[in-house]
C-alpha cells in the first residue's frame, strides 16, 4: 500500500472487519512496524528506534474504548499521565492539563473520577490526554462506536474543531455517515486501498461500497432513489440536513 | 408467557451521597410473541429495567409478574425465571470462558441438570439457530473467532437454555456493519420462526424502528412514550420535546414537514419515502 497524508488533512478510513484499518493506524505511530516498506512521519522513519518517541509525540492514537485508555483515578491526573512520562516540569504540566481539558470542554470535571463520567465524556477525556502532548496528528480508531448519539455528536464536533485549528485527523470508523465530515475518504479491502477520494466521490459509488460490505449512508441512498424517480438534486452525496435544504429549495413556495 | 412490570422504582446506592433513582414508577407489559424495542439515552435506565425483568435486580418498589405470578414473592422461582427469560448482556463475548465453543454453549443446559444427550442436542440446535455450523465450530476455541462470531456463540449459549423470552442489551454495539446485519437477521428469524418473545434494548433508533412491533421510550428512568412504531414515530413533536432523536428517515420527513411539506413521518422504507417526496413535489408544483 502507498498512501500520503498531508498536514491538516481530515482522512476517514472505512472498511469491513479485518480489512486492515487498525493495523494501518498502528503503523502510523510506530506501535507496529512494517514488514516491508517504510512509514515516514515528517520524514522520520518509524523503524528508527531513536525516532520512536518523537513520532509518538507527533502522532497520538485514541482507541475505541476509553476505558482501555484511561489510567488515572481523577480526570486531571489521567491527562497528566502522558506529560509526566515525557518528563515535563510541573507548572507546564498544569498549564497543559488545563488547556487540554478546556479544549474538550471538560475542565469543570477535572476532579471527577473518570468512571463516573458518561461514555462521550470519557472519550473526550481520552482525547484530552492525547491533546495535552500537543500532537500534530491524531489517529482515532472507532472513537464513537461505543457511544450513544449524543456522545457521538460531542466527539464529532470536537474533531472538526481540532481539524480547523490545523491538527491532522485520521478517523477510522464503522459509521459511514462520519465519512461526510472528512476531506478525504479511504476505503480499505483486504489490506489494499479500494477507494480513495473526496466523500462525494467515494460515497456516491454505492454498488461498489456494498461489495466491500459497507452500507452507503441513508441520505445517499434516498438521494439515489429520488434521482431515479426523476427528482433533480444538486449533489449525490449530502448529509441529511443538506438533503432537506436541497429538497425544500425544489419545492415552490405556496 | 406474558411479562408485566408494575410501577417499578429502582434506586442505586439508597441512603448514600450518590443515591440515584434509575427507574421511577415504570410499568410495561410484554405479550407472548411480541418484539419490543426499548430505547433511551445512556443512563435512562434501560439496562436496569431488563435486569429487573429477569430477576437479577430486585426493584426498590413495584412488582414483576410472569404469567400473573410475582417473581420476587414466590420462593425458588427466580432461578427458573432466569432459565425462561434469557438475558444477553452488553458485550456478551466477554463472558465466553470455555476451551471450546461446545463447552461454552453447553454451560447453561448443563447447569439446568440436563443429560449428556439432551445437552449435545441443544448445543447443536442453538449453534444452527445463530447460523454457525456446529461441525465447523464446536471444537474451536471461542477466542479464535471474530468479534461477530464470538457474539453469536454467546447468544447461542443463552438460546441453548430454550428461554421463552430473549432480552438483548445493545446486541450490535461495536460490531462492524456486516456483523450487525447478520445478528439482526438472526434475531428476526428467531422471532418469526420460533415465535420467540424479544425485548431489544438499543440507543439506535434506526435499528429499533426497522424491527420492533412495540416501542418503549425511557428517559431519566420514566416511560415517556410507548406504542407501535407507526404511533410513536408519527408523534415527532413529542419525541423532540424529550430531546430524543428520530430515526433518520422519519427525522428527515419531519424536518420537511416543518418547512411546510405535507408528509407522514412514520415511514421506514426508502422507496416509500422517495415516492411520497416525489408526489408532494409534483402536487406543490401544479
Amino acid at each position: 500500500m502507498n498512501l500520503e497524508i498531508e498536514a491538516g488533512d481530515f482522512l476517514c478510513i472505512l472498511g469491513a472487519n479485518g480489512s486492515g484499518k487498525s493495523t494501518l493506524a498502528r503503523l502510523l505511530n510506530a506501535l507496529l512496524l512494517p514488514t516491508e516498506g517504510q512509514v515516514l512521519v515528517d520524514g522520520m522513519d518509524t523503524r528508527d528506534p531513536s525516532k520512536t518517541w518523537p513520532i509518538r509525540q507527533a502522532v497520538g492514537l485514541v482507541f475505541q474504548n476509553p476505558d482501555n485508555q484511561i489510567v488515572g483515578t481523577v480526570v486531571e491526573e489521567d491527562i497528566a499521565f502522558g506529560l509526566e512520562n515525557l518528563g515535563f516540569p510541573s507548572p507546564e504540566i498544569r498549564r497543559r492539563v488545563e488547556w487540554a481539558l478546556e479544549k474538550v470542554r471538560m475542565l469543570s470535571y477535572r476532579n471527577h473520577p473518570p468512571h463516573m463520567l458518561s461514555g462521550g465524556q470519557k472519550q473526550r477525556v481520552a482525547i484530552a490526554g492525547i491533546l495535552a502532548m500537543k500532537p500534530r496528528c491524531i489517529v482515532l480508531d472507532e472513537p464513537t462506536s461505543l457511544l450513544d448519539p449524543k456522545g457521538r455528536g460531542e466527539v464529532r464536533e470536537l474533531l472538526l474543531e481540532l481539524n480547523r485549528e490545523g491538527i491532522t485527523i485520521i478517523l477510522i470508523t464503522h459509521l459511514i455517515e462520519e465519512a461526510m465530515l472528512a476531506r478525504r475518504v479511504l476505503v480499505l479491502d483486504q489490506g489494499k486501498i479500494a477507494l480513495l477520494g473526496t466523500p462525494e466521490e467515494v460515497l456516491s459509488k454505492t454498488d461498489e461500497l456494498r461489495t466491500y460490505h459497507l452500507e452507503p449512508p441513508l441520505a445517499v441512498r434516498l438521494a439515489q432513489a429520488l434521482a431515479s424517480n426523476g427528482v433533480r438534486l444538486p449533489k449525490k452525496v449530502m448529509p441529511v440536513e443538506e438533503l432537506r435544504d436541497a429538497l425544500c429549495a425544489l419545492r415552490p413556495k405556496i | 408467557m406474558r411479562i408485566e412490570a408494575k410501577n417499578i422504582t429502582y434506586v442505586y446506592g439508597s441512603g448514600l451521597p450518590w443515591e440515584k433513582k434509575a427507574l421511577d414508577n415504570v410499568s410495561l407489559t410484554v405479550e407472548e410473541g411480541e418484539f419490543v424495542g426499548l430505547i433511551g439515552e445512556t443512563g435512562s435506565g434501560k439496562s436496569t429495567l431488563v435486569q429487573i425483568l429477569n430477576g437479577l435486580l430486585k426493584p426498590s418498589s413495584g412488582e414483576v409478574l410472569i404469567d400473573g405470578v410475582n417473581i420476587f414473592k414466590e420462593k425458588g422461582l427466580l432461578s427458573r425465571v432466569r432459565f425462561r427469560i434469557g438475558l444477553i448482556f452488553q458485550f456478551p463475548e466477554q463472558q465466553l470462558f470455555a476451551e471450546t465453543v461446545f463447552d461454552d454453549v453447553a454451560f447453561g443446559p448443563r447447569n439446568m441438570g440436563l443429560g449428556f444427550e439432551e445437552v449435545s442436542w441443544r448445543v447443536e440446535e442453538a449453534l444452527l439457530k445463530v447460523g454457525l455450523n456446529p461441525l465447523h465450530f464446536r471444537s474451536r476455541s471461542p477466542f479464535s473467532l471474530s468479534g461477530g462470531e464470538k457474539r453469536l456463540v454467546a447468544i447461542a449459549g443463552v438460546l441453548a437454555m430454550k428461554p421463552k423470552v430473549l432480552i438483548l442489551d445493545e446486541v450490535t454495539a461495536g460490531l462492524d456493519p456486516k456483523g450487525k446485519k447478520e445478528i439482526l437477521a438472526r434475531i428476526q428469524l428467531l422471532h418469526k420462526n420460533e415465535k420467540a418473545t424479544i425485548i431489544m434494548v438499543s440507543h439506535d433508533m434506526d435499528e429499533i424502528a426497522a424491527l420492533a412491533e412495540k416501542i418503549v421510550i425511557l428517559k431519566e428512568g420514566r416511560v415517556v412514550l410507548s406504542g407501535k412504531p407507526e404511533y410513536v414515530f408519527s408523534r415527532p413533536e413529542l419525541l423532540e420535546a424529550q430531546g430524543l432523536t428520530l430515526p433518520t428517515l422519519p427525522g428527515l420527513l419531519f424536518s420537511l414537514r416543518q418547512c411546510g411539506w405535507n408528509l407522514p413521518t412514520a415511514v421506514f422504507d426508502l422507496k416509500e419515502a422517495s415516492r411520497l417526496i416525489k408526489e408532494e413535489l409534483s402536487r406543490a408544483s401544479c
